[in-house]
């Protein structure tokens, strides 16, 4: 029997968009994959180039692919010393992956699980202005 | 041998084409009555092959054939082209997302094969296979 959770979390056919949470904290929204993640890599370029923490909010990303993630390892290999990247709450079908190719264990990157957020306390995040990479 | 009335599509080799593969995927697995952990990986296993055509071959099209089984679910992903490199789909260096491609397609199918394409043979096959347990 399918997961009708599956439809009702939009997994087919979402465009990905980007709320702003915060300062350098943005939510992901929809898909992440080839055709997204050049966009995406542009968008975050200007914040790349700034020092300090960079937040990826994941909660609302329901697909990822390898393009997806090669973006989060140069994203986090671009910061270098001058601060890290954080995924925040990547649901399972999204940490499953994020587990399987090791992603969790690159080198400044933290995934910061719903436990963890839970136990650490990250706040709530407001959205602020909807950018669409579309 | 391709049988007329297994479902499949013809795409594009464009990356505008993967929200389409994804929801024809979707649709196919629902009918078939696959668990959600299975379709979400057999989607990603997928989408990873059709990314690799669009990385590695010079190709026109994309074709994905659905075949469903007593106890598993085959797709098979084939292109018209020919590895610009035969090496490459292999290579881990590339920065948009060569080099997990193939690992993520093993790891989330039960069964995986791939023919590449070559000047004297071309046209790809990828398939992949998960079991319906």
């Amino acid at each position: 029997m399918i997961d009708q959770a599956l439809e009702a979390e939009g997994y087919v056919g979402a465009p990905l968009r980007v709320l702003q949470t915060g300062p350098r904290c943005f939510r992901l929204l929809g898909e992440l994959d080839l055709s997204s993640a050049e966009p995406l890599s542009r968008f975050l370029d200007s914040e790349l180039a700034l020092p300090g923490d960079l937040t990826l909010d994941l909660r609302g990303l329901t697909f990822i692919d390898s393009a997806g993630l090669h973006l989060f390892i140069g994203a986090a290999a671009a910061l270098g010393g001058r601060g890290g990247l954080r995924l925040l709450e990547p649901r399972r079908s999204v940490a499953k992956v994020i587990e399987t190719t090791g992603l969790d264990r690159v080198a400044n990157l933290e995934v910061v699980s719903s436990e963890d957020a839970q136990r650490g306390g990250t706040g709530p995040v407001v959205p602020v202005s909807p950018i669409d990479l579309s | 041998m391709r049988n007329a009335v297994e479902p499949a599509r013809l795409y594009p080799s464009h990356p505008s084409i993967f929200p389409k593969v994804r929801a024809f995927l979707h649709q196919q697995a629902t009918e078939a009555g696959l668990g959600s952990q299975a379709t979400q990986d057999l989607i990603l296993a997928v989408c990873e092959a059709c990314a690799n055509s669009l990385r590695h071959t010079i190709s026109p099209h994309i074709r994905l054939t659905w075949r469903l089984q007593p106890q598993a679910v085959e797709v098979l992903v084939e292109d018209e082209g020919t590895f610009r490199t035969r090496a490459a789909v292999l290579d881990g260096g590339e920065a948009n997302g060569a080099g997990l491609g193939i690992p993520l397609m093993v790891a989330m199918t039960d069964e995986f094969s791939i023919r590449q394409g070559t000047e004297q043979f071309p046209g790809t096959l990828v398939r992949l296979v998960k079991y319906r347990s």
